[in-house]
């Protein structure tokens, strides 16, 4: 801690940390000092003067938001001489504002308000004409006006300092002066809303809720938003049952109070429309709207009758990883105890499940590393070029590092580091970037391990480790890697040293590896990697796997995996059920007979064809989703579940931070929580097994005793493990392993007319559902492929334009619109994954042969244009 | 990477100042320029190839392109005219100066004639104040203006391209001359 400093503010006695600027020392007096451009998050700039205050023995007013404390400082925030020269700020910013603030949505929680009725002078000499800007938006999303702005350039700092989007500029000067976007053109930013939370006045306002509310209406809700493993703390505002808004508090929550467009403008889909509202049974192809207790009933009674005919494994369970802590370990219940069915997974199994897999047999646990890691690592060793747009606040976190902590960042991806313009881009961030060619990340991998594992860099690796190390790679050759990877052996070596070299060096690893091909291998081989550089087992080392829904980490820890109870409990090999894979080939198979899914749909993840044959052949299928979808178009019963928005309950973010989930508004329709269908089941299920005790219990247990359960019933050292819990481990598996690694024969030639196709997710959308949200759908409506300009040149393609893509050649094409990416590497496509199933049958899917995730991200594809019609 | 509208020769005479400067932001101001010289104005595309030549991004290019009057955001004519609006030639008679600009011309301030020979501006100082009112014409000065002055200037112009009437870099007050 840094020394303590005492000085007096106003007359009253304050101490604070040495380096304490003024304004925030009077903030702990209990003194309020007027100002527009300082801001706790943003370097000073001093540039408005409002927060001017005497200080003794200086010869002038000084700004005290640029000032840091010294000691014995003696100072008055509301002297005469002070009040005097604010006023004189007030007025010059009041002689130009329109005082709209009837119309204004800033209304109430407007900085000049507030300021403006303590320290002004209420009347102005000001009789010349105001000036005028014309009304201008900054896109669909942002309205702008600029007759309110006060000049004091938060929005441009924070979309430079926080975001690195540098989309917003302050343009001309003097009385014209403004903020504004390149040569008037629409925005083409983050769409973060940063700059809108941060405006102190009403210059900058969403367009989503524009003349909707006045702040002090607005009922709020802080809660944890659901679009993906950052885990942001969020406040919805809403009147009644209708959320109108979305803000953050600065500084609050593991995100500090930053966002990313899906948090701030994705609300919408809360009350959207379309939204599943009431429960419905579907018999001889009629859909019978019902009551919560005919649904229940039906499906209590239909999964009873198929466990008696079947017997209990003939029914399996798949739940979204979206749910709450709370929902995961109450459907994991339902089905192992209380139907008796060893078949339960969730959307984990799409990828995550490799990382806890390779992770826990490491280092024991998936809890390594926090955001305070990244900021204070100075080697960041990255495997997710999309991670800006995946995990957009963990790459706030790693922009930190980077550009304020001169933290060195190796970004091993195939991405190039063309430059989009305002949407930042891990490439463009990193000192160093390693553009391998996709599908190539194991090798990379090696590359980098063998580099490690013949350096000379101090670890605590016993000297036998080590050489087993390099044994087991020794048959690797930098030939062959260099060959596959495109990357050559003195890069290798080079990066190799840096992270061996770090102080604190952390690992992150994204899609890339755990959602594609040999994904478990790679994560044992980051393992090996970071063990082998000495970057794991200490504070502030280790690894980071990105989660793309919001509870993933949550799912595989509540048992929302075949292989794992509860608190990571491994099953016992006899009692593992099914994966999401095999209960789909075992229902097409007519063993399994009944599903039941939460939120999951195989549809996206899996071959089409297959699902719908599998799940066609069922005679019981229980959809149970926010919105309608291929599931519910052919289950039996449909039960409406509540969002986020409508219930409580807890998510555990990727740093394995378990964040409170709260309820802002009632279930829409007649929807409800997911936790509070399964206990009505398990309920109904209990009564009909002839357990009347449990038939008395009518109400549903509180999702508190439901947490309280969880709690006690999981193993005590749970979250987290010590730290030689890890390093005892993480020895272990390193002195006991048999390594025996493969780089592939050679490069996969490349081939002329070929793209190498991969779907991922884009900035603006986070899985189905953020599609539903009107403010996301505006800044991204319909499936598109990204394709690199210079490819597009080279093929005559314009932007927009419809291109076929193939899959071998022959079979039948999708067509879609394309749309350039300077991002992607020469020779890729990308496909966001959030919009139709058709790309899908184009890629080849692989399962894994260990932890069964299923690839079917990557492929390749030809490409044609469509000849455009003669008109 | 592949350049908008800027030739090889003016991106080498943008790179070749690199080593000058602490960073490559830093050269905006010469590249600006460089590139107005080569475009003759700053187009929106100029800007662009500026900022990806700098690492910057275009806003971050247009900041500075829109807050110097030296830079013109839009095409000029052959003669850009840039009359001096600060208080010593404001005091006597910048404003009539102007005018009588605004109505021989037939343009506005900001406009360039139908012809495409003049443009008509109005900058801050240009440190010619003791031999106010003045204005810049291209890189030359013209100072102590009267009508009269003005006429012969932009005959001399339009007919010779050069004016003899062209001062400067600085005039020398003459003392008493206008008393
Ligand atoms: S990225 Fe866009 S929304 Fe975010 S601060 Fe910058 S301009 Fe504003
Ligand atoms: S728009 Fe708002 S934040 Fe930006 S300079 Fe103006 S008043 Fe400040
Ligand atoms: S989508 Fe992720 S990064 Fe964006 S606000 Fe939500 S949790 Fe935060
Ligand atoms: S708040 Fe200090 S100068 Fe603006
Ligand atoms: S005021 Fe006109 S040149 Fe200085």
């Amino acid at each position: 801690m840094n020394k303590m400093i005492k000085l007096k503010i106003n007359d009253l006695e304050v101490e604070v940390e040495d380096g304490t600027l003024l304004i925030e020392a009077a903030k702990k007096a209990g003194v309020e000092i007027p100002h527009f451009c300082y801001h706790p998050k943003l370097k000073p700039d001093a540039n408005c003067r409002m927060c001017i205050v005497e200080i003794e023995k200086a010869r002038k007013l000084q700004t005290s938001c640029s000032t840091p404390v010294t000691e014995g400082m003696v100072v008055k925030t509301n002297s005469p001489e002070v009040k005097e020269a604010q006023f004189g700020v007030m007025e010059f910013l009041l002689g130009n504002h329109p005082l709209d603030c009837p119309e204004c949505d800033q209304g109430g929680e407007c900085q000049l308000q507030d300021f403006a009725h303590e320290n002004s002078p209420m009347t102005s000499r000001f009789v010349e004409e105001k000036r005028v800007f014309e009304k201008e938006y900054f896109g669909p999303l942002i309205e702008k006006e600029m007759n309110r702005c006060v000049s004091c350039l938060r929005c441009v700092r924070y979309c430079d300092e926080v975001v690195g989007s540098n989309a917003l500029g302050s343009m001309q000067r003097g009385n014209m002066h403004e903020i504004g976007a390149f040569a008037h053109q629409e925005l083409e930013c983050e769409y973060c809303g940063g700059c809108i939370q941060i405006c102190p006045v009403g210059a900058l306002t969403s367009r989503l809720s524009m003349y909707d509310y006045r702040t002090w209406q607005l009922k709020k809700t802080e809660t944890i938003c659901n679009y993906c493993g950052d885990g942001c703390l969020l406040t919805l505002e809403g009147v009644k049952d209708d959320i109108t808004r979305v803000s953050s508090e600065m500084g609050a929550g593991r995100n500090g109070g930053d966002l990313c467009a899906r948090g701030f403008f994705g609300y919408g889909m809360i009350n959207h429309a379309e939204r599943l509202s009431r429960p419905t049974v579907r018999t001889k192809g009629r859909d019978l709207q019902v009551t919560w207790d005919w649904a229940a009933d039906k499906t209590a009674s239909g999964l009873n009758e198929i466990k008696a005919k079947y017997g209990p494994q003939a029914i399996g369970g798949v739940i979204s990883a979206h749910c709450t802590n709370e929902e995961i370990y109450l459907f994991q219940k339902l089905m192992r105890q209380t139907i008796g069915t060893s078949h339960i997974d969730s959307s984990a199994r799409l990828g995550h499940i490799n990382a806890v897999s390779g992770l826990v047999k490491a280092f024991g646990t998936t809890r390594m590393v926090r955001y305070e890691d990244i900021l204070q690592a100075d080697v960041l060793l990255v495997f997710a070029g999309e991670l800006t747009e995946s995990n957009p606040i963990t790459a706030i976190k790693v922009k930190e590092a980077v550009r304020q902590n001169k933290a060195k960042l190796i970004a091993v991806d195939s991405y190039s580091a063309g430059r989009e313009t305002y949407i930042s881009h891990l490439p463009n961030l990193a000192t160093h970037h390693l553009e391998i060619r996709p599908g190539t990340e194991g090798t990379a991998i090696l590359g980098l391990l063998k580099a490690v594992a013949e350096g000379s860099h101090q670890t605590s690796l016993s000297q036998t480790a080590r050489d087993k190390f390099k044994e087991s790679l020794s048959s690797v050759s930098y030939d062959n890697i260099e060959a596959v990877t495109g990357i050559s052996e003195k890069t290798f070596r080079e990066m190799g040293t840096l992270y061996a070299g770090a102080q604190r060096g952390v690992l992150i690893f994204g899609r890339a590896i755990t959602r594609c091909e040999e994904g478990y291998q790679n994560v044992l081989k980051l393992a090996d990697l970071a063990i082998a550089a000495g970057q794991a087992g200490q504070p502030g080392k280790g690894l980071l796997s990105l989660t793309k829904e919001n509870n993933e980490y949550g799912a595989v820890e509540m048992g929302g995996a075949s292989e794992y109870l509860p608190g990571l409990q491994p099953v016992g090999a006899e009692q593992k059920g099914h994966t999401l894979v095999e209960m789909i080939d075992a229902a097409a198979r007519g063993e399994i007979k009944a599903l039941y899914l939460v939120g999951e749909n195989p549809f996206r993840s899996l071959p089409q064809k297959k699902v719908e044959e599998a799940l066609s052949n069922l005679e019981l299928l229980i959809c149970q989703d926010l919105f309608p979808s291929e599931v519910s178009a052919l289950a039996h019963i449909i039960l409406p579940a509540a969002s986020y928005a409508e219930k409580s309950g807890h998510f555990t973010n990727l740093e394995g931070e378990v964040q409170k989930v709260r309820k802002a508004i009632e279930p829409v329709g007649n929807s409800k929580p997911d936790w509070e269908i399964f206990s009505l089941l398990e309920r109904k299920l209990e009564a009909e097994l002839g357990d009347p005790s449990q038939s008395q219990k009518l109400e549903a247990p509180s999702v508190d005793v439901v947490w309280r359960e969880i709690v006690t019933t999981l193993p005590a050292a749970w979250p987290n493990l010590s730290e030689e819990k890890i390093v005892a481990k993480m020895t272990a598996y390193i002195e006991n392993g048999l390594r025996s690694y493969v780089v592939p024969e050679r490069a996969r030639e490349k081939e002329e007319g070929v793209f190498d196709l991969s779907m991922s997710q884009v900035l603006f959308h986070a899985g189905r559902m953020s599609t539903y949200a009107p403010g996301l759908t505006t800044l991204l409506e319909k499936a598109v492929v990204l394709i690199h300009p210079d490819d597009a040149e080279d093929l005559e393609i314009q932007e927009g334009e419809e291109i076929e893509l193939k899959a071998g050649g022959n079979g039948s094409g999708v067509t879609v619109p394309v749309k350039f990416s300077k991002k992607l590497s020469v020779g890729s496509l990308l496909f966001p994954e959030h919009f139709g199933l058709e790309m899908q049958a184009l890629l080849p899917l692989t399962v894994d042969p260990i932890t069964g995730v299923p690839y079917g991200d990557r492929g390749r594809v030809t490409l044609a244009k469509v000849s455009a019609p003669v008109s | 990477m592949r350049l908008k509208v800027l030739s090889d020769k003016a991106k080498e005479a943008i790179e070749v100042q690199f080593p000058s400067y602490p960073d490559k932001r830093s050269v905006l101001l010469p590249a600006l320029r460089i590139a107005q010289e080569e475009i003759g104005y700053l187009s929106e595309s100029a800007m662009i190839d500026v900022a990806d030549l700098l690492g910057l991004t275009p806003v971050q290019v247009y900041e500075v392109a829109t807050f110097y009057s030296q830079y013109n955001l839009k095409p000029v004519g052959k003669y850009l005219i840039q009359v001096c609006k600060t208080l010593s030639c404001a005091l006597v008679g910048a404003g009539s100066i102007v005018t009588y600009l605004q109505e021989k011309l037939g343009i506005r301030t900001g406009e360039t004639t139908s012809d495409g020979l003049f443009t008509l501006k109005l900058v801050e100082c240009l440190a010619a104040c003791g031999s106010a009112p003045m204005m810049q014409i291209n890189d030359r000065y013209y100072e102590q203006l009267t009508p009269e002055k003005m006429d012969r200037i932009l005959e001399d112009l339009k007919r010779d391209g050069k004016s003899p009437l062209a001062t400067g870099p600085f005039m020398l007050p003459v003392m008493g001359e206008r008393s």
